[in-house]
């Protein structure tokens, strides 16, 4: 397993010099390849700032973000945005599309942007929302789509530049329990078909229970740092439920 | 026991004999659960002591006669106030983990904090692993299973809850005093 990320006292403050607020406390995180990171916490916890800040989506006050070896916490405005077109995916709790285009111009846009023809971004983006079971959804406009299937759109905009880490803020937070679970099951397959790497932000632990590893924060740094196994104990608990039901 | 009303239940549809009610079992409550031949017998012997089946002999070619099963009026009777009797909930987790929390604020080799945190780390163990079977199962022919499964889900989830609610209150739990006496003098009071 490679490693993806690496922070190196990782912190961000804000406020005044003389009343600092400090969201992220030298916090050092290491995330592979192909692995589903969830990241816990309480409110003010500091964790949607440590997402955004691994998605360049904010500047740290002090320490280190590397992708893949380079540290892209000192790249000027203009890299930062190419590179989170063109490695980084994002989903985020409140969909986020643009209402006057359809689904399919919507997954589109992120490539366009970069320089793509339309016509081949076009296809690509029907190839990416095929992924995410929308392919016949693909002409539909935002208002036209479930919650679930709007964020199965943003699914396959985040995935259409086969981005290095997709990462996702609470993304199930404004759906029912059931588009939650076609949304998180689509995450756990994309990980799981294409060894994509993702990173979860969630106060939910039914939606956390589907990462590889959780880690915890309070008040800015890592409390705990969980990694799950997977199939070992799956027998115990049929046992366990088959005896509770049956005596 | 659950094992008896549940044969009561399907002899209300009509009469088997005992081979036939483990394979009926097994397909209607489908939760992977391999019942016993054994158990089925020794069941159905205690539900005829009760009289709430009775049964007849059957011939059949090559083989011993065996005894087909029919549900009794009191059979009956008992499968519906079993029915209209509500499952009184065991209390779970919340009984020997409380225990201990509320012991290591006392005091003692490790501290509340490290003591949820073990808790939450099985918690999510096993949350992650229901899920991972739930994710497997099929919804057109396990529909049982994925209900017993997400009763444990939801259940472990009240618990992280739980769990998640004691962390936030830490501070205020580990300002919290037990009503312990103080220890008593030791030795013998000396001879004024």
């Amino acid at each position: 397993m490679s490693t993806m990320i690496r922070t190196e006292a990782l912190t961000k403050t804000y406020g005044t010099a003389d009343r600092p607020i400090t969201a992220l406390n030298a916090v050092n995180l290491t995330v592979e390849t192909g692995e589903f990171l969830a990241i816990m916490g309480p409110s003010g916890s500091g964790k949607s700032t440590l997402l955004y800040l691994l998605g360049g989506l904010e500047r740290p006050t002090s320490g280190k973000i590397l992708l893949r070896d380079a540290d892209i916490s000192t790249l000027n405005d203009d890299d930062l945005s190419r590179l989170r077109r063109q490695s980084l995916g994002f989903v985020f709790q409140f969909f986020n599309l643009i209402p006057v285009l359809s689904a399919q111009e919507n997954v589109a846009m992120t490539l366009i942007l970069d320089g793509t023809p339309r016509a081949q971004a076009l296809t690509r983006a029907h190839a990416a929302l095929a992924q995410v079971g929308m392919a016949d959804r693909s002409t539909h406009r935002p208002s036209e789509l479930s919650g679930g299937q709007q964020q199965r759109v943003a699914l396959a905009r985040a995935l259409v530049a086969k981005p290095a880490v997709v990462m996702a803020d609470e993304p199930t937070g404004n759906l029912d329990s059931r588009s939650s679970d076609e949304v998180i099951h689509m995450l756990r397959r994309t990980v799981d078909e294409v060894g994509q790497t993702l990173i979860l932000v969630t106060h939910d632990p039914r939606i956390a229970a589907y990462a590889d590893r959780i880690v915890f924060l309070k008040d800015g740094t890592i409390v705990d740092d969980n990694r799950l196994k997977g199939h070992g104990n799956a027998d115990q608990i049929r046992d366990q439920l088959t005896k509770v039901a049956f005596g | 026991m659950s094992v008896k009303h549940a044969l009561l239940a399907l002899l209300y549809q009509h009469p088997m004999h005992g081979y036939e009610l483990g394979k009926q079992l097994n397909l209607v409550v489908s939760a992977e659960w391999d019942v016993k031949p054994g158990q089925i017998a020794s069941t159905l012997a205690r539900l005829h002591e009760a009289q709430l089946v009775d049964y007849e002999m059957e011939a059949i070619d090559d083989a011993p006669d065996r005894k087909v099963y029919c549900i009794t009026q009191e059979g009956r009777q008992e499968l519906e106030r079993w029915y209209q009797s509500p499952e009184v909930r065991e209390y779970r987790i919340g009984d020997a983990f409380y225990l201990k929390l509320v012991l290591s604020l006392v005091g003692g080799p490790v501290s509340p904090d490290e003591v949820l945190k073990v808790q939450r780390r099985e918690l999510y163990q096993q949350l992650h692993q229901a899920t991972a079977l739930r994710l497997k199962a099929d919804a057109r022919t396990q529909l049982p299973w994925i209900l017993l499964l997400e009763s444990a889900i939801m259940h472990l989830e009240a618990d992280l809850r739980w769990i998640e609610m004691c962390e936030a209150r830490m501070t205020d739990l580990k300002q919290y005093t037990p009503p312990i006496p103080p220890p008593k003098p030791r030795g013998r009071p000396r001879r004024s």
